[in-house]
C-alpha cells in the first residue's frame, strides 16, 4: 500500500472508530449516507486481505472482518454479512487487533530462578512444567492437580484441556472464569429446562415490543445489541426498553423508564410481578396447564463463605393452588418495602409482561448471575414468561447474554467444569461411558465425583490441597473475590503456579513458569456465543516469538507425559481432527453442531443444526427438529416430563448488609472501553486514554455529607481489606444514596480485594455486587 | 504523522456552523450526524506539533462545548508509545 492509500486507509479506519464511540455515547445516533460514502472506500484497499472472525472480546459474538497487509492487523470493521451485528462494531471491537501489539507482550517463556522470572527456551519450559505436574501428581495423587481457564478459550483449547485431565489425568479438578460469571445463567437453565443455553435467538430482537433489562448495563456491556434494539424503537413506535437495576447507567438513559431497586430485592420484585400476572388473571392458563410444573426448593441454603460448605437442592412437586399461596407473600405493597420501588411500577411491570398484545424480551447478565440467589433470580425470570407464555416463540424471549466470547460454546458446550464432560455430567455413567468411548480411555480413569468449583479451587490451592495450577487465558490475581486469601494462597511455599498469558499481569507476577500465549487470530480457532451461534476463524497472522496456543502447550505438555496418543492430529490440522471428533458428543438433533467446513465459509451457525437447518427458536415444536410435535405447541423435552419447571423461590437477605461500621453498598462491574481485568485494553492507546484508572462512583449527596470532591481521594474499607482510589461524582453513571460502584479492570486498583466471596450454593457463582464498605476521604490528590 | 478523530460537541443551534469552519480546516473531514447535535471529525496533520497546534484551534472556537478523542495513530511506522508503561512503575519480568 502506497503512503498516500495507507493514509487514507487510516482515516477511514478513524472515522470509523469514531461514529462506534459516538454510538456508545450516545445510543441511537444515525450518521447517514455521508459517513457510509466515507467509509466506502474502506475495503477497497489493493494491499489489505479481509477475513472474517468473530470479536475477541464480549459475548456478543459480533462478526468482524480483519484487514492485514504485510503480516500484520492494520483494520477492523463489523462485518455486514453477519446476523449479530449486521456491520456494527463497539469501541471495543474497533480497535481489537489493536490489542494484539501492546509493547511488552509477552513472547518467550519464563521460569522463576532466585526470585526472579528469567527468559527460558520454550522447549526447556515446557519440559518443566510437565515434570512438576508428575512429580505433584505422584507424590500428592491426582487431585494435587488443577487447570484453571476461561470463556476466551477456544472451543478446541477447552476440548483439549477436558481431555487432558479428565481423560488423561483422571482428574476433575478443571475449572475456568465462566464459574465467575455465568454458573448462574447454566443452573437456571438447567433447573427450569433441564438443558443450558437460551431458546431464543438475537432475532427476538427484532420483533419484541417491550425490552425488559434486569440489572443489565447492556449500553456499556453489549452495546451492538442495544443499538439493536434502539433502532427497534426507533422504527416501530410501540416499542419500549425498561432498565431495572439498582445504579442508574448509560442504559438507564436511553430507556423509556428505569427503575432502581435496593440490592437482592430484584428476588421480590420477580415475585410480585407474578403475584399481579396471577391475580389480575394475565397468566396463560392453558400453556401453563399443558407445558409448566411447578416445585419447590429448599430455602435457607447459606452463602458457602465456609470451607467446607456443601449444598444439594431437591425438587418437590407442589401444585398451582400452593404456587399461588406462595405468591401471596409478595404483594406489589411488599415488594416496594424490600426494593424501594413503587408498588405502582411493579404492577405497571406485570402488566407489560401480562398484555398478551405484547411480545417481551428479558435480558440480563451479571446483575443477575453475579447474585448469591443467582439460580433463583434466573428461575424467577423464567417464570414470568411461563406463566404468560411468552417463550420461545419470535419476540418471546428470556434472554441470558454472556460476557466472554465463548463462555457458551467452550465452557457450557464442551463442559470445562469439574461436573462435566463434553456429553453430560461426570455423575452420569452414560457420559462417562460416551466420553471414554469417544476418547479410547478406560472408563474407570473418568472420576464421577465432582471435585473443586473454582472458588473452592483456589481455598484448596491456600489450603494446599491443590499443589500444582495451570491458570490459562484469565487473571485470577485481578478477578477473584476476596482476592488478598487467594493471592496469599498462590504463593505459599509448595505451591507451582504455570501462566499462559499475552501480557504480564498479576497473575503472571506470582507463575513459577509464564508461557506465551498466541492470542485469538494468530492461530485457527472457533467460538461459541450468547444465542447458540458457533464461528470459527483461520490463522491470519503469525504468533510473535516462541507463543503458541493454549491447547497446543497442553498438547505438547500431555506428550510429555506419555498422554500424546489422545492427541494424535499434526498440527496442520489439529482444528479440524479436534472439532471432528467433539462434535460427536452432540450429535443428536437436540445439539447437533455444524461441520467445519460450512462453519469455515458462513458467519457463524446456530446449533441444533439439523439437515442443513439451523434451529432458531428451541422447544417450539414449529421450529426445533428435536421437539416432538404430538405434544403440541412446545415440547420442554431437557426435563424427563417434559415441561418446563416454575420454581417457588423466595426473597433471601444478603449475606452482608450495610451497618454502622460499613454503612454503604459495594458494587462492582466493568466499564464500555475494558475487557474484564484490562491486560489487553488497557494496551490501546485510545481505550486506555479514554479509561485510564478505576474510580469509586458516589452519589453526590453522600459526598457532600462525607466532604468529598470530585477527583479527590477516597479510602474504601470492608472487613476483608481497603484501597484508595479517586472519587468520581455524577460521572458515566450514579449509584443511589448509600451504594457506591468501582469498576474492576485496574490492576492498580485491586477492588476485589474487598469483595466478598459468598456464592450461590447452587451454581457457586460468586456475588461481586453487594458487599458492605465504609468510605472516607483519604486526603491528597484523586491520582494514586 | 497523526491520524486522529474525535467526536465533537457542538453548542447548542451550533452544529452547522462549527460543521462548516472545521471542513475548512486543512487536514479536517467532518461528518455531522442526522438526528443528534455531534459531529465526527478526523484530522490528519504532518507531526505531533501541528496535530497539537491543530487540536487547541478546534478546543478554542465558541462553537465547540466538548471534544473528545476517540482514536489515535496506529501506523506501525510512527507507533505509539506503551501507554501503561508509565504507570506500570516497575517490572514484572526480568529482561
Amino acid at each position: 500500500m502506497s503512503p498516500q492509500d495507507r493514509r487514507a486507509f487510516l482515516k477511514r479506519m478513524a472515522m470509523a472508530s469514531a461514529s462506534a464511540a459516538a454510538g456508545a455515547l450516545l445510543p441511537g445516533v444515525a450518521f447517514g449516507e455521508e459517513l457510509d460514502r466515507y467509509l466506502g472506500e474502506l475495503a477497497s484497499a489493493d494491499d489489505v486481505t479481509w477475513r472474517k472472525t468473530p470479536c475477541r472480546f464480549c459475548g456478543v459474538g459480533c462478526g468482524l472482518l480483519v484487514g492485514v497487509e504485510g503480516g500484520r492487523a492494520v483494520a477492523v470493521r463489523g462485518d455486514p454479512d453477519s446476523p449479530v451485528n449486521r456491520g456494527l462494531a463497539c469501541v471495543k471491537g474497533y480497535h481489537s487487533v489493536q490489542a494484539l501489539y501492546g509493547g511488552d507482550r509477552i513472547t518467550h517463556a519464563r521460569v522463576r530462578r532466585g526470585g526472579q522470572l528469567v527468559e527460558v527456551p520454550i522447549e526447556e519450559a515446557l519440559d518443566l512444567v510437565a515434570q512438576r505436574l508428575r512429580d505433584t501428581v505422584e507424590e500428592h495423587g491426582k487431585d494435587s492437580v488443577a487447570l484453571y481457564g476461561s470463556g476466551q478459550w477456544t472451543i478446541p483449547d477447552g476440548y483439549v484441556a477436558s481431555k487432558f485431565f479428565k481423560g488423561g489425568l483422571g482428574t476433575n479438578n478443571l475449572e475456568a472464569n465462566a464459574r465467575l460469571c455465568m454458573s448462574s445463567a447454566v443452573t437456571g437453565f438447567m433447573t427450569t429446562f433441564g438443558m443450558d443455553e437460551p431458546m431464543g435467538c438475537y432475532e427476538d430482537i427484532d420483533h419484541a415490543d417491550v425490552f425488559i433489562l434486569w440489572g443489565n448495563n447492556m449500553a456499556e456491556m453489549h452495546p451492538v445489541l442495544f443499538s439493536r434494539m434502539l433502532e427497534q424503537r426507533q422504527n416501530r413506535p410501540n416499542v419500549r426498553i425498561i432498565d431495572v437495576a439498582t445504579r442508574t447507567t448509560r442504559t438507564s438513559y436511553a430507556a423509556d423508564r428505569s427503575l432502581i431497586f435496593t440490592p437482592q430485592s430484584d428476588l421480590a420484585i420477580a415475585n410480585a410481578i407474578c403475584h399481579e400476572i396471577v391475580r389480575r388473571g394475565w397468566a396463560d392458563r392453558t400453556f401453563v396447564d399443558r407445558h409448566v410444573a411447578f416445585k419447590r426448593g429448599r430455602t435457607g441454603i447459606g452463602y458457602g463463605l465456609e470451607d467446607d460448605f456443601s449444598f444439594t437442592d431437591e425438587a418437590r412437586d407442589v401444585t398451582w393452588d400452593e404456587y399461588v399461596r406462595f405468591l401471596d407473600d409478595y404483594t406489589p405493597e411488599r415488594a416496594e418495602e424490600l426494593s424501594g420501588v413503587p408498588a405502582g411500577d411493579i404492577r405497571w411491570l406485570a402488566s407489560l409482561y401480562g398484555d398478551r398484545s405484547r411480545r417481551v424480551m428479558s435480558f440480563w447478565c451479571m446483575g443477575v448471575n453475579q447474585h448469591t440467589r443467582g439460580t433463583w433470580m434466573n428461575n424467577l425470570v423464567y417464570n414470568i414468561h411461563l406463566l404468560t407464555g411468552k417463550i420461545s416463540t419470535p419476540g418471546n424471549s428470556p434472554f441470558s447474554l454472556t460476557g466472554q466470547p465463548s463462555a457458551c460454546g467452550t465452557t457450557r458446550e464442551v463442559g470445562t467444569f469439574t461436573h462435566r464432560l463434553p456429553g453430560g455430567s461426570v455423575t452420569d455413567e452414560s457420559a462417562r461411558r460416551q466420553a471414554a468411548e469417544i476418547w479410547d480411555v478406560p472408563e474407570e480413569r473418568l472420576d464421577p465425583t465432582p471435585t473443586h468449583h473454582t472458588v473452592s479451587m483456589f481455598r484448596a490451592l491456600d489450603r494446599g490441597d491443590i499443589r500444582f495450577m495451570w491458570v490459562q487465558v484469565t487473571n485470577p490475581m485481578v478477578t477473584l473475590p476476596h482476592l488478598n486469601r487467594y493471592r496469599e494462597g498462590a504463593e505459599r511455599e509448595g505451591r507451582f503456579l504455570v501462566v499462559s498469558d499475552v501480557y504480564p499481569t498479576p497473575t503472571t507476577e506470582v507463575a513459577d513458569v509464564v508461557l506465551p500465549a498466541a492470542m485469538w487470530i494468530e492461530r485457527e480457532g472457533l467460538f461459541g456465543n450468547s444465542e447458540r451461534r458457533t464461528q470459527h476463524f483461520e490463522k491470519m497472522l503469525e504468533p510473535p516469538g516462541d507463543a503458541m496456543s493454549d491447547g497446543r502447550q497442553l498438547i505438547e505438555v500431555a506428550r510429555r507425559l506419555g498422554l500424546g496418543e489422545l492427541f494424535p492430529w499434526d498440527e496442520s490440522d489439529e482444528i479440524k481432527g479436534i472439532w471432528d471428533e467433539y462434535i460427536r458428543f452432540h450429535d443428536t438433533p437436540a445439539h447437533r453442531m455444524a461441520p467445519l467446513e460450512e462453519l469455515k465459509d458462513r458467519p457463524g451457525i446456530l446449533w441444533p443444526y439439523v439437515d442443513g437447518q439451523e434451529t432458531r427458536w428451541r422447544y417450539n415444536t414449529a421450529t426445533d427438529p428435536a421437539a416432538d410435535p404430538t405434544l403440541g405447541e412446545f415440547d420442554f423435552y431437557g426435563n424427563p416430563d417434559h415441561r418446563a419447571w416454575i420454581w417457588l423461590r423466595p426473597y433471601e437477605a444478603p449475606p452482608e448488609w450495610p451497618d454502622e461500621s460499613y454503612p454503604f453498598w459495594l458494587n462492582t462491574g466493568r466499564v464500555l472501553e475494558h475487557w474484564h481485568s484490562g491486560s489487553m485494553t488497557r494496551r490501546v492507546p485510545t481505550l486506555h486514554r479514554a479509561m485510564p484508572e478505576a474510580y469509586v462512583e458516589i452519589h453526590r449527596q453522600d459526598a457532600q455529607e462525607l466532604g468529598i470532591r470530585s477527583g479527590e481521594a477516597v479510602r474504601l474499607e470492608t472487613r476483608r481489606g481497603s484501597i484508595t482510589l479517586p472519587a468520581r461524582i455524577d460521572y458515566r453513571a450514579q449509584p443511589p444514596r448509600g451504594q457506591v460502584f468501582v469498576p474492576f479492570f485496574d490492576e492498580s486498583h485491586l477492588i476485589n480485594e474487598l469483595t466478598l466471596d459468598a456464592y450461590c450454593p447452587i451454581s457457586s457463582q460468586p456475588d461481586y455486587k453487594k458487599c458492605a464498605v465504609r468510605i472516607e476521604r483519604a486526603g491528597g490528590p484523586g491520582a494514586v | 504523522m497523526p491520524v486522529c478523530s474525535y467526536l465533537v460537541i457542538p453548542q447548542r443551534h451550533s452544529a452547522d456552523d462549527l460543521a462548516t469552519r472545521l471542513t475548512e480546516l486543512p487536514g479536517c473531514d467532518v461528518v455531522a450526524a442526522c438526528n443528534r447535535d455531534v459531529l465526527l471529525l478526523v484530522t490528519d496533520t504532518p507531526g505531533p506539533r501541528e496535530d497539537r497546534a491543530l487540536r487547541e484551534r478546534i478546543e478554542g472556537m465558541e462553537e465547540v462545548q466538548a471534544l473528545v478523542l476517540s482514536f489515535g495513530e496506529v501506523d506501525p511506522d510512527t507507533g505509539e508509545a506503551d501507554p501503561l508503561k508509565e504507570r506500570r512503575g516497575r517490572e514484572r519480568l526480568a529482561p
